[in-house]
């Protein structure tokens, strides 16, 4: 029998925490529908799919998106689709999912472990779906399972001794026999044990995500009275990734000179999604956000951060002014190193100190 | 500390030049382009270097490139001063990769330059430690040059600034008010939340709307989710709906079995129907129609024919009556002709007589009366006579006349016998007309008297006759002649009528012969037809006949019968119906007629129909509505992006501003504690100064409130604006602030004063004054004064003070 294993799709996702430009966030929330058309495509031709949590994006989809969702699992109506909701789709009081009509080859877990038997494949599917945003323990015990059957979890949680986003023990996880585990939850694919596997996000979800994204094919067998055999291999959903570079800027006196930097670090700049943090001191006339309107016609997308500091020797304008306003007002922040106290101390000094004429600073 | 000797190697436009200083005043002449500002460049640099002071990042500054050296590639030089005592020496390379700077001390010959704090950006000792200020004091306040402003007021307004910022930050050329206004400026920019044209207004309403947008989204998904719940509940509402339609497709398969198991039973009734109707249509009949309308002709016929005959029995009867009694009638004619004979005579008389009575009546009557002609006679012969009298004595009268005129010779006279004359004439006629009818009525007279005498005589032989007849009158006479006149003609008529009727007995006898044969011959046509039909009588034959109606009605039926059984059976066969009335039978499904039963199942059907429609419509209308609702908002992800934008916006703005606030209070609070020690000090010695260069005149400065700055007039008492003062005595006020701040400042380090073409306005007086005072600052401070003439030099000379200068030439 052969699964496709996706998870954390995190459909209709608003990327307002990375602060993605809209058309940028836009675009890309539509790739990663295609991505899950491609899964879509991939499972048409596969016995079952198995969807670990966080299909969709709840709390910010429409609708009539979850209902472009269902009709997509609809269109491989050969292939079981089962989905275990995890925190971000939880099945809540208002969860679209209990108001559209299902496809009829939808599956969506209760929110207790249950199973589903599928006898032309010897296969029982087990799953559950969060109710609630948030479980510290694990809130069901493993089942005995029949090992005459192929069983497979299908399951959304923090596979450890102590998470606030359901518990999962990994010794029993081990100990409880599933032929397959399908692991949601974790944005970061990765194996936990022989045939426990996180899928990670379907596609990149932040800049904090990089790395491979994707899904998993399986291919289990079982003989009677025999312990099953697997196979998988994981395939990468066509998306643009993200990319998170630095700058330091110190030094660079024009445009030119920090741009330079910054595109020698971007290999796809018509298609890769950009966030630089520009740092050090910025030069007199250099203006970050003014800097960024220029890079941003370069790149397909540019998330700007700008944490450089004006390029005022503190210290030796201290000491030149000791006795002075300017030596007085440095004064007044000292050892005050927070953000607002520091900004407090630029403005004045950018106020005190004249510019650009004769004999400035 | 005090410059001893410099040289620049190349720098601008000198080469390897070599300058050397005095402790006290120093006269630097030279012209306009000697390169006094070069000169002072090169100082200013030999401490400063020539990139951005302050900064982290190590930046040339505009001055490396604006002298660059004209000739040579040793862009640096060596200054040599005198400092806490040692005699100390800056050299220094500016040309930038090759930087360098060394400081030695000239009296122990080391290198001191480890020494000197490192700057890490310059990468370079920090050489500007020996003057204890940075560039930017040094730019501003140890060196004086000319006034820049033109205008009396703009310089007033420069003073005023300098004085007040000077009073404030104690720092100067740093201004205060101007980093107060720069930094609310900065925050009107932003602006606050209710500001709604300023971006931080702007961001707020943006945000509000977009909280809308957020909220108005979150309830079209809300209402949608519902109609999605609906479509779903109408869904299962469609599947029972499926059920109920499939059951009914049932029930109508059963039902047509029965009807079709109905159909067959009646099918079969109308089978037997025609077998009965076979039998009808198949029996012998005897007669015809054409025969037994020809009987029945012949029958009309025969009845007809026996009425005429005993019609004309009777008519001949009438008939003989008739000849009978004209014979008789015409046998007493006969007798009664013979009377008559004699009779005829006297008719004619009496006719004649008749006639010549009438006659003569008639003319009688036309005449006058005997009478009235008589008296017409006798009126007419009167009045003949008359006129005759008239007329005679007329003519005689006339004859008198003449007579007169002849005699008398009276021609009037004649006159009056022509007068006489002419009445005479018509008398005349009157006497001839009355004698003609007098005679004319005699002559009808006459007339009348014989006539009557022949009236008479015809009266008297009518009478006659009447007497002889025994007629009553005329009349009755006229008859009786008249009687005798017509038997005769009577004679004749009723022998005409005898022969005629006699004729009409013998014709009648012929009819009724031929009526008999006719009569005849249609009873054997009759008989002959019923012996055929081998009936009895005409009833029995109409009897027989009917049977030919009886035959078409079954006929008719039999041709009825087979189309409602071929309706029957519609698109079936009689097999197919019978294997469908076998099926029903077999499954105990008795044969009905399923007329109403038929009509419950297709208005449930309609009702299945209806109900799949309706839901059908609602699933539709809850899709348009899902639809046209998603149309109308953004994603709520969408949304969600914008709203985090623009709170990072305001968070961002509101920083900003929190920090431009901040950094104005602390610029409020550190300038309050500068103003109070030290206004007081500063004010004074400024007021000292410009007492010492006006003589007297100006003694006091005051900074007002509003920062306004008035001076005391010695001479009147009145405080005057310091914008009313006349332009040299601004420009010494500003020589005094501007000298002021250079004393006070930086009291300690007695760094040398650059003076730069200060006194170029000044008259005579003013720079003696100000030269005076130059003199007892340069005894303990090393002044330079660059200058382009030489009225400072003979004013020094005239004072006394001695003085180096040194000549920088063309
Ligand atoms: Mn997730």
């Amino acid at each position: 029998m052969k699964f496709i294993h996706t998870a954390d799709n995190h459909l209709f996702k608003s990327f307002a925490a990375s602060k993605l430009p809209p058309s940028v966030a836009q675009a890309y929330r539509k790739d990663m529908l295609s991505a899950f058309r491609e899964i879509i495509a991939a499972a048409g031709k596969a016995d079952i799919l198995l969807i670990s949590g966080d299909l969709t994006e709840m709390a910010e989809s429409s609708a009539a998106g979850v209902k472009r969702v269902f009709d997509l699992i609809g269109s491989i109506s050969d292939t079981a689709v089962f989905l275990s909701c995890g925190n971000h789709d939880y099945l809540s009081e208002n969860n679209l999912y209990k108001s559209l009509s299902l496809p009829p080859n939808l599956c969506i877990f209760p929110p207790k472990l249950s199973s589903v038997y599928m006898e032309d494949i010897n296969t029982r599917i087990w799953g559950f779906s969060w109710e609630k945003s948030r479980y510290g323990k694990l809130p069901f015990d493993f089942a005995k399972l029949n090992t005459e059957e192929i069983n497979i979890l299908c399951l959304h949680g923090d596979v450890s001794d102590n998470s606030p986003y359901m518990s999962i023990p990994p010794e029993a996880l081990k100990a409880a026999g599933f032929d397959y585990v399908a692991l949601g939850h974790v944005h970061k694919p990765g194996k936990i044990a022989e045939s426990i596997y996180y899928a990670g996000s379907a596609c990149a979800l932040d800049f904090s995500e990089t790395g491979p994204h994707g899904y998993i094919t399986g291919v289990l067998t079982k003989q009677k009275g025999e312990s099953g055999k697997a196979g998988y291999s994981f395939t990468n959903t066509d998306v643009p990734s993200f990319l998170s570079l630095e700058v330091d800027i110190s030094g660079l006196e024009s445009y030119d000179e920090i741009k330079q930097s910054l595109m020698g670090q971007i290999k796809n700049p018509d298609r890769d999604m950009v966030r630089v943090s520009f740092k050090g001191f910025r030069g007199e006339g250099i203006d970050i956000p003014s800097l960024c309107e220029e890079l941003e016609e370069e790149l397909y997308c540019l998330v700007c951060k700008d944490e450089t500091s004006p390029d005022y020797n503190l210290e030796q304008l201290y000491r030149e002014n000791k006795e002075n306003i300017i030596g007085l007002f440095i004064k007044q922040y000292e050892g005050r190193e927070d953000r607002a106290s520091k900004a407090a101390l630029y403005a004045g000094l950018d106020a005190l100190l004249p510019r650009g004429k004769e004999g400035a600073l | 500390m005090k410059i001893m000797k410099l040289r620049m190697n190349s720098f601008g436009k000198f080469t390897d030049k070599t300058l050397e200083f005095t402790p006290g005043l120093n006269i630097v002449s030279g012209g306009n382009e000697a390169g006094k500002s070069t000169l002072h460049k090169f100082i200013g640099a030999m401490f400063f270097g020539m990139y951005k002071q302050g900064k982290k990042n190590k930046l040339s500054s505009e001055d490396y490139l604006k002298y660059f050296p004209w000739y040579g590639e040793n862009y640096g030089g060596s200054l040599m001063m005198e400092a806490g005592g040692d005699p100390i020496t800056i050299v220094r390379n500016f040309r930038k990769n090759s930087e360098k700077v060394s400081i030695i001390n000239e009296a122990s010959g080391e290198d001191i330059t480890e020494s000197f704090p490192y700057d890490p950006v310059a990468k370079l000792p920090d050489t500007s430690e020996i003057l204890g200020i940075n560039r930017y004091v040094f730019e501003n306040t140890v060196s004086i040059s000319q006034m820049s402003s033109a205008t009396g007021q703009a310089l007033a307004g420069e003073i005023s600034e300098m004085i007040v910022n000077t009073s404030l930050t104690f720092t100067p050329g740093v201004s205060y008010r101007n980093a107060l206004n720069t930094l609310s400026e900065r925050r009107e920019k932003i602006g606050t939340k209710t500001q709604s044209k300023t971006p931080r207004g702007k961001a707020e309403i943006r945000l509000n709307q977009l909280t809308e947008e957020l909220k108005a989204a979150e309830q079209i998904k809300a209402e949608n989710a519902e109609r999605y719940a609906q479509i779903k509940k109408a869904q299962t509402e469609l599947v029972k709906n499926d059920v109920r339609r499939r059951a009914l497709g049932k029930k109508r398969e059963m039902s047509l079995l029965a009807q079709y198991a109905a159909k067959y039973e009646k099918f079969k009734e109308l089978t037997g129907t025609l077998n009965a109707l076979q039998s009808e249509i198949s029996a012998e009949i005897k007669i015809n129609e054409q025969e037994y309308r020809r009987y029945l002709t012949c029958e009309n016929m025969l009845s007809d024919a026996r009425e005429e005959y005993d019609k004309l029995i009777m008519d001949r009867r009438i008939a003989g009556e008739q000849v009978a009694s004209l014979a008789e009638k015409l046998e007493q004619l006969k007798s009664d002709k013979a009377n008559g004979e004699n009779s005829r005579a006297d008719a004619a008389v009496f006719e004649n007589a008749v006639a010549k009575l009438a006659e003569v009546k008639e003319q009688r009557r036309n005449d006058q009366q005997r009478g009235v002609l008589e008296e017409q006679y006798n009126k007419s012969e009167r009045a003949s006579r008359a006129f005759m009298f008239s007329f005679i004595g007329l003519i005689l009268a006339a004859a008198v006349f003449v007579a007169i005129a002849l005699i008398g010779g009276d021609k009037n006279f004649y006159t009056y016998s022509l007068i006489e004359a002419l009445i005479g004439l018509p008398c005349a006629a009157g006497w001839i007309y009355f004698l003609t009818k007098a005679q004319n009525t005699r002559r009808l007279f006459d007339a009348v008297v014989k006539k009557s005498a022949l009236e008479v005589a015809y009266r008297e032989q009518i009478d006659a006759f009447l007497e002889k007849y025994e007629a009553a009158d005329l009349r009755e006479l006229n008859e009786i002649f008249d009687r005798a006149a017509g038997m005769e003609e009577r004679i004749s008529e009723l022998n005409g009528q005898l022969a005629a009727a006699v004729q009409k007995e013998k014709s009648l006898m012929e009819s009724s012969e031929s009526v008999k044969a006719k009569t005849e011959h249609n009873s054997a046509i009759m008989a002959s037809i019923l012996r055929g039909a081998s009936c009895g009588n005409s009833a029995e034959l109409r009897a027989e006949y009917e049977k030919i109606r009886a035959r078409d009605m079954a006929v008719a039926k039999h041709e009825a019968t087979l189309q409602s059984a071929a309706a029957l059976l519609g698109d079936m066969s009689e097999q197919q119906l019978q294997e469908k009335a076998r099926q029903a039978q077999s499954m105990g499904i008795k044969p009905l007629e399923f007329d109403d039963y038929e009509k419950t199942l297709s208005e449930e059907e309609r009702d299945i129909y209806e109900e799949a429609t309706r839901i059908n419509n609602q699933i539709s209308s809850l899709n348009g509505a899902i639809e046209s609702s998603s149309m109308k908002v953004r994603e709520i992800s969408e949304i969600a992006e914008d709203i985090s934008s623009v709170k990072e916006t305001i968070a961002a703005l509101e920083e900003k501003y929190a920090a431009l606030s901040d950094a104005s209070e602390s610029i409020m609070r550190v300038s309050a504690d500068i103003k109070s020690d030290a206004a007081a000090k500063f004010n004074e010695y400024v007021s000292e100064l410009l007492s010492g260069l006006t003589s007297g005149r100006y003694s006091r400065v005051f900074v007002g409130e509003d920062m306004e700055i008035t001076v005391r007039d010695e001479q009147s008492g009145n405080m005057v604006a310091l914008s009313e003062l006349s332009g040299g005595t601004i420009d010494q006020c500003y020589f005094a602030v501007r000298f002021a701040v250079a004393q006070l400042i930086i009291p300690d380090k007695a760094l040398p004063i650059f003076l730069d073409d200060c006194f170029v306005q000044y008259d005579e007086g003013r720079l003696f004054n100000i030269l005076a005072l130059l003199g007892k600052v340069a005894q303990s401070r090393q002044i330079l004064l660059f200058t382009c003439r030489r009225t400072e030099q003979q004013l020094l000379d005239s004072l006394g003070v001695t003085y180096n200068l040194v000549n920088l030439g063309r």
